[in-house]
């Protein structure tokens, strides 16, 4: 087990922060937490779980014996298939991006869909989904100033992640492209495409299969 | 029979909300539901409603809305003039509007939020299990929005049980929160430790259901320590490089990037859907006592 630090996080909430990159493995952790059945969400991120209880029902101190005990035992997960994304790589950032970087559009595409990713979590809005696995000279800076809308689907950069945003959204990450799937439909009876500890891989379309596959209305 | 609610004017930001869709933060959907749960709750006692129905969120400044058949209502919350027909009628008290009858909720006066209940259900989409509207994703309530002119908003048949009225909420200002430290607290510099419940903060005019931007002194970092993204909760004390507070509310992001400096108590968060622009807002640490 690799170490990790437990603190408040108010009264109703501790946040559990590992000291390594823990890059795709937390989903073991996440779900024996689950297990637990004392937590109304147990919420990963990049390097951390966050859980939230009732203080009227479960004292904190009983709150971290049962993390303790849940963490010393993970969940054995088994890595799922790796679900092949196509993204059409036309960005409003791709070129500037590219010369940021000292590579060609074609190098900076094939170096970014070349990677297998692990979904770290899903965040910031519903569906938004923060990827690891981004090589470490792809990392680019986020803009200053946000863009007013970022479309759904859309797969940037910002630091050294990578993720893709399922809704529109204002936004500061470097758009590289874009991918014809909906992430998050909420009519539908499994609304969110991806899960954390799911596995995917950037597959490059052209302009006529993204209009082909397009699930978005515009 | 069923009945449909017709808005003459939505006011500031009207929305349906209910208690909230809990337990999906790890896929990026914030709970939200009402702002001031107490509130709702009181709303949908005056009806004999269950405590999780959906009722109207308003803020700042009511709705006008016009009634197509005989509905029970009671409005709660925030301060201010109730109208039916064009008379004054008391809050946190059940009242029956006629067919064709216009209630009409003018400007907040104290506080920032109020709750419109029905004794007929809120017919509109659901999402997660809660009919709460999420703006910033369009999720629940009314095609995921506020309300605006010319909406129709269709109601259920009435319920049949007893009207009543509840205690009145009292909302106090200046708003006092009671905090716990945040798990990046440590690297406030020691004069922002001081500040933090020290000094008088107000809420911007930049303040919605998603958080209320502070004005106040500039709060100092100690370390300029990289934040890599983590959840982020309603009630938090979000420090940016900027100095200036973000405080998360009802509505917030599951998961931000900037430093988590503080955390509003549980049995305080409702009184954070109560802060207006330009309301004073003190901090101060709980104590065991107020847990």
């Amino acid at each position: 087990m690799s170490a990790y630090s437990l603190q408040s996080y108010g009264d109703d909430a501790l946040l559990i922060e590992f000291q390594d990159d823990q890059s795709g493995s937390l989903t073991g952790y996440v779900q024996s937490l689950r297990a637990c059945g004392l937590f109304s969400d147990v919420i990963p991120a990049y390097r951390s779980i966050t859980v939230q209880f009732d203080p009227k029902i479960s004292r904190e101190t009983d709150v971290r014996a049962a993390i303790t005990a849940a963490l010393a035992h993970p969940v054995n997960v088994t890595a799922g298939p790796i679900i092949k994304v196509p993204v059409y790589y036309s960005g409003p950032d791709l070129t500037a991006a590219a010369k940021m970087l000292g590579l060609s559009r074609q190098a900076l595409i094939k170096a970014h869909s070349a990677p297998v990713y692990d979904v770290a979590f899903l965040g910031f809005l519903p569906g938004f989904t923060f990827l690891s696995g981004l090589p470490r000279a792809l990392s680019l800076p986020r803009h200053d100033t946000p863009r007013i809308r970022v479309g759904a689907g859309s797969v940037g950069i910002a630091g050294d992640q990578t993720g893709i945003y399922a809704l529109p959204s204002p936004g500061g990450w470097q758009i590289l492209g874009r991918t014809p799937w909906r992430l998050f439909r909420p009519e539908a009876s499994e609304p969110f495409r991806f899960r954390a500890g799911d596995r995917l891989a950037f597959t490059p379309i052209t302009k006529s299969e993204y209009g082909a596959l397009s699930e978005h209305d515009e | 029979m069923s009945a449909a609610l017709k808005i003459i004017s939505g006011g500031v930001q009207t929305t349906v909300q209910d208690p909230g869709r809990a337990g999906l933060r790890h896929m990026g959907v914030p709970a939200g539901g009402a702002a001031d749960p107490r509130a709702l709750m009181r709303a949908n006692d005056c009806m004999g409603n269950q405590a999780g129905a959906a009722a109207l969120e308003f803020t700042l400044t009511g709705p006008h809305i016009r009634f197509s058949g005989d509905t029970a209502f009671a409005v709660t919350g925030a301060v201010c003039d109730i109208m039916l027909d064009g008379r004054r009628v008391a809050p946190y008290q059940g009242h029956v509007a006629k067919a064709g009858s216009v209630l009409e909720v003018g400007a907040v006066m104290h506080g920032a939020r109020g709750y419109i209940s029905f004794d007929r259900e809120i017919m509109c989409r659901a999402f997660g299990g809660s009919k709460s509207t999420h703006i910033y994703s369009a999720l629940g309530g009314h095609e995921g929005r506020a309300l605006i002119k010319g909406d129709g908003i269709a109601l259920g048949p009435r319920s049949g049980a007893a009207i009543s009225s509840a205690e009145p909420l009292r909302i106090t200002t200046p708003h006092v929160l009671r905090i716990l430290p945040g798990p990046e607290y440590d690297r406030l510099t020691d004069k922002a430790k001081t500040l933090l419940t020290m000094a008088r903060f107000s809420a911007s005019p930049q303040t919605d259901r998603m958080g209320a931007r502070l004005i106040g002194p500039k709060l100092g970092l100690r370390l300029r320590q990289h934040m890599i993204s983590s959840a982020l909760l309603p009630g938090t004390l979000q420090l940016p490089a900027g100095g200036q507070i973000v405080l998360s509310l009802v509505d917030s992001h599951c998961t931000g990037g900037y430093v988590r400096a503080a955390r509003v108590i549980t049995r305080d968060l409702p009184l954070t859907g109560q802060i207006r622009p330009g309301a004073p807002i003190w901090f101060r640490w709980a104590t065991e006592a107020d847990l």
